[in-house]
């Protein structure tokens, strides 16, 4: 990455994005914008001053900055192994609050990758999961009647067996 | 936050889950339902399945008898090969070994009894989604005529899970000779309406379709039937669009359409409307690279049945052909290395068939 023999190397642009909570982060431009959203911004003038997300908190920026980093310092790009033990590594301490803020950020953020890795982890976790469970995962409150909701889990009684785990409290 | 979950976002996840997941998440609650079952989801989650590698075979044993229903799992690494093969429970109550597969599309399989059963309360047809364990029997048809006749049927789905069968009734008469008169008349069932209605006018075809025990082929939303043009004794392919109620006539090359001992089947190779001409001695695979046109036939190989090559029963989606090997085993044939493989799966000593399968919520 470096240029070779030039004295006067451009020095690297930073972006400075705030959470919605205060946070500061400074963030080289070529990773910031592999965000289609702060791009955008920049692209209309914003790069001056500091780019504030509404709709993002700290913590769940800096898991966002983490991955685009990693990404953006991928060797081969193009290599699907390399993008999936990435994702692996990146998904493996995260619980299911997080993967729903990193989600949502992703989706606000306009981050492509980041947005079909965390789709498709959050997927994952929930596969084999019961329904009260998932209810609870997502904060959904149940509108079925017991007789509706009963008579439902009759028709596919085969859907809630053979591997499906049980419900979680 | 958890409350303002958008709805594309949630779509984005659930479309990545099986069928079997979602129909158990149809209980979460009555959005989520209603996001599952939508049509726009129900196409979005099929066309994402699309790249999951599944064969369905149909085995027919003795007797033309339906036999079994497997789904194969395919594996490219290091060529075509069948990882696992798993079978599948047709459903109760169906005389299933006197059925005829009439057609495969978008997960879903459309059955009919109605060749063996001459009495109509034993006579059915039945579409059947094996990933969702749901079938529904259509409603009686209509058209039944007092003489003898033959009945050929279509199936496949138009846009927005429109989910169709058509029947072609043949009234035979002493004037062309029991075989069935042109033109015929036909009606349509449609899933949305679960009724049959009577296609009047533009079934002005001169082209008889061959029985259900000659498999359609299905693609770009219109059924393909062999078919003959008695006059002349022309054999023909019948085309119905099954979202315009449309029919028309896709014509053979020369060769097979008037090749009199060439047993024709119709296919879908590699997305274009393929046929296999066979004889004895080989069998010809043919393309209409440009549909609709043609000129554009264009013959692809020619398999050379030795070494106990039966018939052909399918294509996979990068060309192989599928084929029974010495009456008993599933084989590949690769046109590019012109080998066989034996793929170790029992194939079947009568016939077989073979679709390229997606799991699919239709039906639910």
């Amino acid at each position: 990455m470096a240029s070779p023999q030039e004295n006067d190397s451009k020095p690297e642009t930073t972006i400075t994005l705030r959470s919605n909570d205060g946070e500061i982060f400074e963030v080289p431009e070529t990773v910031a914008v592999l965000s289609v959203t702060i791009k955008n911004m920049v692209d209309d003038g914003c790069a001056g001053g500091i780019i504030p997300l509404e709709e993002v908190d700290a913590e769940t920026l800096s898991q966002v900055i983490t991955y685009l980093k990693k990404h953006a310092a991928l060797l081969d790009p193009s290599s699907e192994t390399e993008k999936d033990e990435l994702d692996a590594e990146f998904f493996s301490d995260k619980e299911f609050n997080s993967l729903l803020d990193i989600v949502n950020a992703a989706n606000y953020l306009n981050i492509k990758e980041l947005q079909d890795a965390s789709t498709k982890q959050i997927a994952k976790f929930i596969r084999n999961k019961s329904v009260s469970t998932v209810r609870k995962l997502f904060g959904i409150e149940n509108d079925y009647t017991p007789e509706e909701e009963e008579a439902l889990r009759r028709e596919h009684q085969w859907a809630h067996e053979d591997g499906v785990e049980s419900d979680e409290d | 936050m958890l409350n303002y979950f958008p709805t594309e976002l949630l779509s984005e996840i659930l479309v990545k889950l099986p069928v079997k997941t979602l129909t158990r998440f149809t209980g979460v609650s009555k959005s989520w339902r209603s996001i599952i079952t939508s049509a726009a989801f129900i196409a979005s989650h099929l066309s994402n399945n699309s790249k999951n590698q599944t064969l369905l075979l149909t085995r027919y044993g003795h007797d033309n008898k339906l036999d079994q229903f497997s789904l194969l799992k395919v594996s490219e690494n290091g060529g075509f090969g069948i990882n696992s093969s798993m079978a599948i429970e047709a459903p109760f109550g169906f005389p299933i070994e006197y059925s005829n597969v009439v057609g495969y599309c978008d997960g879903l399989v459309c059955l009919s009894n109605c060749m063996f059963f001459r009495n109509p309360w034993q006579r059915g047809i039945m579409i059947w989604n094996p990933s969702v364990r749901n079938h529904i029997v259509l409603p009686e048809p209509t058209i039944n005529p007092e003489g003898p006749h033959i009945a050929v049927l279509g199936f496949g789905v138009a846009s927005r899970a429109h989910v169709k069968v058509v029947r072609l009734v043949y009234k035979c008469t002493i004037f062309d000779g029991f075989s069935g008169s042109v033109p015929p008349q036909v009606e349509i069932f449609s899933l949305k309406t679960w009724s049959w209605r009577r296609l009047i006018g533009g079934v002005d075809v001169a082209l008889r379709a061959y029985s259900n025990v000659y498999r359609q082929a299905f693609l770009n939303g219109v059924v393909h039937w062999l078919a003959k043009e008695p006059i002349h004794d022309r054999s023909s392919i019948l085309a119905f669009d099954i979202g315009d109620e449309v029919f028309g006539e896709v014509m053979l090359p020369y060769e097979l359409a008037t090749g009199a001992s060439v047993k024709l089947g119709v296919f879908v190779i590699e997305e274009s409307l393929g046929i296999v001409g066979s004889t004895n001695e080989s069998c010809g695979v043919w393309v209409m690279k440009e549909y609709r046109v043609k000129e554009s036939w264009t013959k692809l190989y020619k398999i050379d049945l030795v070494e106990g090559i039966n018939n052909l029963v399918g294509f996979w989606k990068s060309g192989e052909a599928l084929l029974t090997l010495r009456d008993l085993w599933l084989a590949v044939y690769n046109p590019e290395t012109k080998e066989t493989k034996d793929l170790g799966f029992y194939g079947n000593p009568y016939s077989s068939y073979v679709d390229i399968y997606a799991e699919s919520l239709l039906l639910w």
